[in-house]
């Protein structure tokens, strides 16, 4: 049991960096245009043929 | 040959070819070949092979067209209000696309764009239909619109650009206080799912302590962060004397917060912080729900608004000069050139041409006007060049009033929701009360345990599921209607469809489509080498890039090739052909009314000064309109059609879509008695309208239906309108407003069952603050997906 002393901060540690990376994507527009975003990987893909 | 063009898929009835020796493609205008080039020499022929979706038409090739669509990169002082700088000294500029059918027209813009002198940076928004721009030359964005419009994009500036920042601001606030609050209630469940289940009984303490510790600091930033909009409400409905719902949440996250600590640190039994971060998350749920259906409906009006153009030709001591259309001043000279969008009220000084009012009367012909006649801003010069004189700034103008006027009635709300505003004190004041009691009548056995009861009958009877049944529902049912093509502007409208008893259709623009299509013609000379077809090919020839509405009946005729030097006269067009020429216009011998076929407009070919063939043009009915007007039969309504045209095309039409009853010759205020007459007799009627002329009718109606290419007085006067062209959204309506009435109902009987059975529990004092927080999440999470069940519907005729 003693291993979740150490387990719980590290988890809060992660969730933190989760957060400040939720919010970084949030304060980008990362969410606003859900639809062209999606397809771009293929454009670019195709580009190099 | 017929084939479709390879750019915007329309029928080329005579196609122009694009492309090299391997491979020749079809398109259906110059428009269509110049993007189709452009995107070759480009090197991004990949856009064909990628989109899900053909492009629209980039019908836009003509020289006063592109001048005029990009004027508006001429006026510096429109581009900077617009801009920001940078922190690195470059500039930033966002602009309002139109055009975009799929995400390969943003890879196509962001490729083409990407290569032009000065630019950093491009990035588009399908989404949002925009463009931002950083960039570091004065030139560049001019570059950028015109090698866009070259590929069939139109670019403008967007309306609004404060109101629009601040929305986008508002909208990733609540996204990120939603995305914490879940996230956060998340793990503050999971820390206390192990204290309820009772790992710890019998173990050390200080995992229970552990435990606590992180439960506190996961949820506080979730309850004041994410919460925070919770006790901002809550704050100013007490200032200002009039507690909403607000204050009931507000006490609730309050007293589950400060109730854990203190019950932490007095060494109780219970914390509540899971309880408190759920609460949060769910409230936020349906808060960030309502405001993005608040914020499309938003965008969706804006367009209306962008109906004036930004910019006007001033004319000043023979120099002209494009200008903002706002710094225009009474008395200012303007020139309108072939196709301009007249920007305020003005008088013609000089100059004769044909305008089209359709927008601002819904007269569907063109009307020639000479000096010293008045035209309304929004009516569009179809032929001619004028220099007129302003008689006031833009915002005098009528269509601008009523562009306020829209907004203004943005404000109206839901009359069911008014109640509860009218409600919400009341309710806050009795459970405030009613949480009190219970407090002071479990007070005997101890204070730690009355509190824990009356925290549950706050979380109990947190109004919730009952405040959104009715909000969520209806938003629900406008994210329907909007997808089916229907904008909702009044919510009580979109209810009030149930208990229709008949509809009243106009005729012209509603039924018809304003669109001509040829229904006749006749041979005026003997037969010789040139037959019918060969006449009316070169009838096509001269017509073709006519801007007259008559026109447009040639569009998708083959056209005489050998037809040259075609020129727009002020009634018609002439062009020559193996050295004759030969003259289309309007027949001045004939007057209108004894014709073969009645109701028609009539055109005379001339070959020289010989008059060879007569045309009659007539108004196309809407294709969908008697699918339209059967499935509103079905619904047991009666159908009539009202018009302000003669007995005879009205009552050809009304025959031909089997309806009740018609009236011809009707003024507008004809119109509008004649609904008052019908829903004193019936019941509730529905209007469906596109002119100024049945703006009265629509004031009067129940439910009243404005079409996609309707006035901006009958859009304004009407409840809900149609986003595409066509009636076909019209049949789905009365599907939509019974499955939203459910809905309201399903939810409404929900909510007060929950709360009739879980209040007297809860003053009972027995329900435990987790399992009150659980069925309070519960109850409005059911309220919410039943409400998102609603704006999934699908109407089963489409």
């Amino acid at each position: 049991m003693a291993i979740i002393i150490l387990l719980i901060p590290l988890a809060l540690i992660f969730l933190g960096i989760a957060l400040w990376a939720l919010f970084w994507a949030v304060n980008r527009g990362q969410f606003e245009d859900l639809d062209h975003q999606a397809w771009r990987v293929v454009f670019e893909d195709r580009d190099d043929d | 040959m017929t084939m479709a063009c390879a750019h915007c898929g329309e029928t080329a009835a005579s196609p122009l070819y694009v492309g090299n020796d391997e491979e020749r493609l079809p398109a259906c205008c110059p428009g269509c070949a110049g993007a189709m080039a452009l995107v070759h020499e480009l090197g991004l022929d990949n856009y064909y092979r990628l989109r899900t979706s053909n492009a629209g038409r980039a019908d836009q090739s003509g020289d006063a067209d592109r001048a005029r669509g990009l004027a508006l990169f001429q006026v510096p002082e429109l581009l900077a209000e617009h801009e920001r700088a940078t922190v690195d000294g470059e500039r930033r500029l966002t602009l309002s696309l139109s055009g975009l059918t799929c995400a390969a027209c943003c890879w196509l813009i962001e490729k083409a764009a990407a290569d032009i002198p000065g630019v950093r940076s491009v990035g588009t928004d399908l989404a949002a239909m925009e463009l931002t721009l950083v960039y570091h030359r004065a030139d560049t964005p001019a570059a950028v619109a015109e090698r866009l419009w070259r590929l069939g994009y139109g670019v403008t500036l967007p309306g609004d650009p404060r109101g629009r920042a601040r929305r986008r601001r508002e909208e990733r606030r609540l996204l990120g206080r939603l995305a914490l609050a879940g996230i956060g209630a998340m793990q503050a469940m999971m820390y206390s799912a192990a204290l309820y289940i009772g790992v710890f009984e019998g173990s050390e303490r200080v995992y229970l302590w552990l435990f606590r510790w992180v439960g506190l600091l996961v949820a506080t930033p979730v309850v004041f962060y994410a919460g925070w909009p919770f006790f901002q409400g809550a704050w100013r409905g007490l200032r200002a004397r009039r507690p909403g719902m607000d204050v009931p949440v507000a006490l609730a996250l309050l007293l589950a917060w400060a109730g854990s600590l203190v019950n932490m640190a007095l060494g109780g039994s219970h914390v509540y912080f899971d309880s408190a971060a759920m609460f949060v998350f769910f409230l936020l749920l349906s808060r960030w729900l309502e405001q993005r259906q608040r914020h499309r409906i938003g965008a969706a009006w804006q367009q209306l608004k962008d109906a004036l153009p930004l910019v006007v030709r001033r004319c000043h001591a023979d120099q002209e000069q494009w200008v903002a259309s706002r710094q225009v001043r009474t008395g200012d000279q303007l020139r309108l050139c072939q196709g301009d969008v007249v920007a305020v009220d003005a008088v013609i000084l000089e100059g004769r041409g044909q305008v089209a009012e359709a927008a601002v009367t819904g007269e569907p012909l063109p009307q020639p006007r000479a000096p010293g006649d008045a035209i309304q801003a929004g009516s569009r010069l179809v032929e001619g060049t004028l220099r007129v004189q302003a008689a006031g700034a833009v915002d005098d103008s009528l269509v601008a009033r009523i562009a306020d006027q829209v907004a203004r009635a943005r404000g109206e709300r839901l009359p069911v929701l008014r109640d509860w505003h009218r409600i919400a004190p009341l309710f806050t004041v009795a459970v405030v009360l009613l949480a009190a009691i219970t407090l002071m009548m479990h007070w005997t056995s101890g204070p730690a345990h009355a509190f824990e009861h009356a925290l549950a009958v706050l979380v109990v009877t947190c109004p919730c599921a009952l405040a959104l049944a009715v909000p969520l529902s209806v938003s629900g049912g406008l994210g329907a209607a909007l997808r089916h093509g229907i904008l909702v502007a009044s919510p009580s409208q979109l209810l009030a469809v149930n208990g229709l008893r008949g509809v009243l259709f106009d005729k012209t623009g509603t039924l018809t489509s304003g669109r001509f299509h040829l229904t006749g013609h006749q041979r005026l000379t003997a037969i010789d080498e040139l037959d019918d077809e060969a006449l009316l090919a070169i009838a096509a020839a001269l017509e073709r890039h006519h801007p007259h509405p008559l026109a447009r009946a040639f569009d998708s005729r083959p056209f005489d090739p050998s037809v040259e030097a075609v020129e727009v006269l002020h009634q018609g067009a002439r062009g020559r052909r193996h050295g004759v020429f030969w003259r289309i216009g309007p027949d001045p011998a004939i007057e209108h009314g004894e014709s073969l076929f009645p109701g028609s407009s009539q055109l005379l070919l001339f070959e020289g000064t010989r008059p060879r063939l007569r045309l009659w043009l007539r108004d196309s009915t809407r294709p969908e309109a008697l699918a339209v007007t059967r499935a509103l039969r079905l619904q047991g309504w009666r159908l009539r059609l009202a018009s302000g045209d003669g007995a005879e095309p009205v009552a050809t039409l009304a025959g031909e879509l089997k309806l009740d009853a018609w009236r011809a010759r009707q003024t507008p205020e004809q119109k509008g008695l004649w609904l008052d007459r019908l829903t004193a007799a019936e019941g509730p009627q529905m209007m469906v309208g596109d002119g100024i002329n049945d703006a009265p009718a629509l004031l009067a109606a129940s439910v009243s239906v404005a079409t996609a290419e309707a006035s901006g007085l009958a859009q304004r006067a009407a409840g809900l309108y149609l986003l595409k062209p066509g009636l076909g959204p019209l049949a789905v309506l009365p599907g939509l407003a019974r499955r939203c009435r459910r809905g309201i109902h399903q939810n409404l009987a929900w909510a007060l069952a929950y709360n009739l059975l879980a209040v007297p529990l809860a003053v009972a004092g027995l329900v435990p603050p987790w399992a009150a927080a659980l069925g309070m999440s519960a109850s409005s999470l059911i309220v919410t997906f039943n409400a998102s069940r609603i704006a999934r519907w699908q109407s089963s005729s489409s």
